[in-house]
């Protein structure tokens, strides 16, 4: 019963978000989404992705639509009939071919117990951990990788550009009174991901988040630019640091041995935490 | 029960679609695409618990969060992008 009711909640957000004509109601509206899939998310015993969902995808991610919105032109022209007609018939078809799925899907056992039976030998508790950094690590080394090239395409772009900001003093005192507990408490988090629900990219986010409260207010770290750029591209040397030493070594690209697992995922997960939270900061900031 | 999860997420998934082909404006295409991820990340994890056992499968959900992150910084580079383009737009 709950879950209909936040299904339908995140499904009218999500039509005004796209319907209304006020550029600021979308974002808003998004806002309303991003919260609703996070309590879905919850519902379906993921709280791993709730996490990462409410602060990214809802927080994180409406920052930067009010920025663009604020920065373009907002272009009023309705869309022609045709335009219209064909989206709709587009859209209708392929809902139409995904609802077929419906028919086909049923309860079965998939890779799922796999991971379980091989838990042992990961070096963490945590199944979702021992997924993203030991049993796929190919995976988070080549998502670290996206996220940085991402960053550096938008510093390429733009390095001066204004942000957008509120100047406000009650945010920078209030960010400075809570910036450095949000830092511990990520880094707390990614400590917890070895054993139970948390881990680099939770961490990370939440330390982003913190990053971007303090960008807000329209003062940026006491931290110069180099270094800045040194903590965020960190978590990318870190990872291929440990791949090729243990390639070397014998044990094989991104292989672990097993006593010395645990400690190469806790580092690896540390230097992902603080890098995720220095890149997406820049992101949002837009320069260094 | 669990059908109406695939449903919901098929629903989003073609009317963010719909709005991703009618919309002219770049704010309401990125905010399309944005929910079309959410649809998508939603069947993942509709299909992770979708299982017999007690657990749901954990391979999906890590695949979910790296979705989420690699698509917060590909809007990030959007924006970027978008934002260049169209001061470029106004300095003609």
């Amino acid at each position: 019963m709950l879950d209909i009711i936040i299904g339908l909640l995140m499904l009218l957000s999500a039509f005004a978000s796209l319907h209304s004509k006020d550029l600021l109601k979308s974002g808003v509206f998004f806002v309303v989404f991003g919260f609703m899939s996070g309590l879905l998310w919850i519902r379906l015993s993921a709280p791993d992705i709730a996490m990462v969902e409410i602060i990214l995808g809802s927080a994180i991610t409406s920052i930067l639509i009010f920025k663009l919105s604020r920065g373009v032109r907002d272009i009023a022209i309705k869309p022609k009939l045709w335009r219209r007609l064909w989206a709709g018939a587009g859209s209708l078809v392929l809902f139409v071919f995904l609802t077929f799925y419906l028919f086909t899907v049923r309860e079965e056992e998939r890779v799922g117990g796999l991971v379980f039976e091989k838990l042992s030998l990961s070096g963490v508790e945590s199944p979702v951990t021992a997924v993203l950094l030991n049993f796929r690590g190919y995976d988070t080394l080549l998502e670290v990788g996206v996220i940085t090239l991402a960053v550096i395409g938008i510093l390429a772009l733009e390095p001066k550009r204004k942000i957008y900001e509120w100047n406000d003093i009650v945010v920078w005192r209030f960010s400075k009174i809570f910036l450095p507990i949000i830092a511990l408490f990520s880094l707390y988090i990614t400590y917890l991901g070895a054993f139970s629900v948390g881990g680099a990219f939770q961490g990370g986010s939440l330390l982003a988040g913190g990053l971007a409260f303090l960008s807000l207010s329209g003062q940026k770290l006491p931290i110069r630019e180099n270094p800045t750029l040194f903590l965020a591209m960190l978590s990318l040397a870190v990872f291929v640091a440990f791949a090729f030493a243990y390639a070397l070594v014998g044990h094989g690209f991104l292989t672990y041995p097993l006593e010395l697992s645990t400690l190469s995922i806790m580092l690896i997960e540390i230097s992902i935490c603080i890098s995720t939270g220095m890149l997406l900061y820049i992101a949002i900031r837009g320069r260094l | 029960m669990k059908e109406l999860y695939y449903l919901l997420s098929f629903l989003l998934i073609s009317m963010s679609t719909y709005y991703f082909i009618t919309a002219l404006n770049f704010v309401k295409r990125l905010i399309a695409v944005n929910i079309l991820g959410s649809g998508v990340f939603l069947f993942f994890v509709a299909t992770a618990r979708n299982t017999p056992s007690e657990n749901p499968d954990p391979v999906p959900h890590a695949l979910v969060l790296t979705g989420i992150v690699v698509a917060v910084s590909a809007t990030a580079l959007a924006v970027s992008l978008l934002l260049h383009l169209s001061k470029q737009k106004e300095e003609e």
